[in-house]
C-alpha cells in the first residue's frame, strides 16, 4: 500500500507540468533565435532588446491563425513608435503557400517563414496560433495558447509594458 | 506455456508493438488539417455543406472538433 501511495505521487510529480511561469529556456531559445527579415537581412530577438517584442506562431493552414493575423496586422498598423516590434512566424512548411496568403490578404506586418522544424519546435509551442510576449529584458511575460480575436485584444498583451524605456536599453 | 499459447502471447505482443497512437504536435499538423484527410470522399463539398448547415442552424463549433486539427479553439 505504501509502496502503492509512493508510486502514485511519483506519477503525479512527472505529470505536473512545468510552473507556469518559468520560461527560461524559452528565453535562451527566443534571444539566440536567428531569422532572415522581410528586406533580407539576419536578425535576432536579441536584437530588439530594450523593446516589447510580440512574436506570434501561425500557419496558412490554420484557420483561426489566419484571422487572428489579419487582426493583429490591424494592430500593427496602428502601432506607433519603435516601443513595440511584432514579429509572425509561419510554420507553413512551404514558403509559397504562406507567400500567397500574405498577398491575398494584403499582410504588412512583418513575417518570418521558420517552418515547422524551427523556433516552434524548439519551443514546443503548446497550440496554434500561439503569441509570445517578451519584455524589455528579453523575459517571456505572457503567453497566449489562443487565438486573438480582435486588434483590441492584441493591444492588451502589451498593457503594463509599455512605457518610459529602461535605462540602458539598446533603444 | 504450450507452443500455441507461446504464439498468441508473442501476436498480441507484436500488435500492441506495431499499433498505437502517436502525438502530433499542434506545429507539425499541416498534413493532418488539409480537408483531404476527412474519412468522406468529397470532403471539400462537405466542409461547404457544414458551414451552410452552421449558418443555418446557429451551430457554429457544433460539429467535430474546431480548428482543423491546430489544437486551438
Amino acid at each position: 500500500m505504501r509502496a502503492l501511495a509512493i508510486l502514485g505521487a511519483a506519477v503525479l510529480a512527472a505529470a505536473a507540468p512545468a510552473r507556469a511561469e518559468d520560461w527560461s529556456s524559452w528565453e535562451r531559445a527566443l534571444a539566440g533565435w536567428s531569422f532572415e527579415t522581410p528586406d533580407g537581412a539576419r536578425a535576432t530577438l536579441a536584437d530588439f532588446r530594450g523593446r516589447v517584442v510580440v512574436v506570434n506562431f501561425w500557419a496558412s493552414w490554420c484557420k483561426p491563425c489566419k484571422k487572428e493575423l489579419k487582426h493583429l496586422d490591424e494592430w500593427n498598423a496602428l502601432l506607433g513608435g519603435d516601443d513595440v516590434r511584432l514579429v509572425a512566424v509561419s510554420v507553413d512548411h512551404d514558403a509559397r503557400r504562406m507567400a500567397r496568403f500574405v498577398e491575398t490578404e494584403g499582410i504588412t506586418l512583418p513575417i518570418v517563414h521558420d517552418g515547422p522544424q524551427g523556433l516552434a519546435k524548439t519551443l514546443q509551442i503548446p497550440s496554434l496560433p500561439c503569441t509570445v510576449v517578451i519584455d524589455r529584458d528579453g523575459r517571456v511575460v505572457r503567453v497566449v495558447d489562443r487565438a486573438i480575436e480582435s486588434a483590441e485584444a492584441a493591444r492588451e498583451l502589451i498593457d503594463g509594458l509599455v512605457g518610459p524605456a529602461i535605462p540602458g536599453g539598446s533603444g | 506455456m504450450s507452443a500455441r499459447s507461446a504464439a498468441i502471447l508473442a501476436m498480441l505482443a507484436l500488435a500492441a508493438a506495431t499499433a498505437g497512437c502517436a502525438t502530433v504536435a499542434p506545429f507539425e499538423r499541416e498534413r493532418l488539417a488539409d480537408p483531404i484527410m476527412s474519412f468522406r470522399e468529397d470532403s471539400r463539398e462537405a466542409a461547404q455543406e457544414l458551414h451552410w448547415m452552421e449558418a443555418r442552424e446557429g451551430s457554429t463549433g457544433g460539429a467535430g472538433a474546431a480548428g482543423g486539427g491546430c489544437a486551438c479553439n
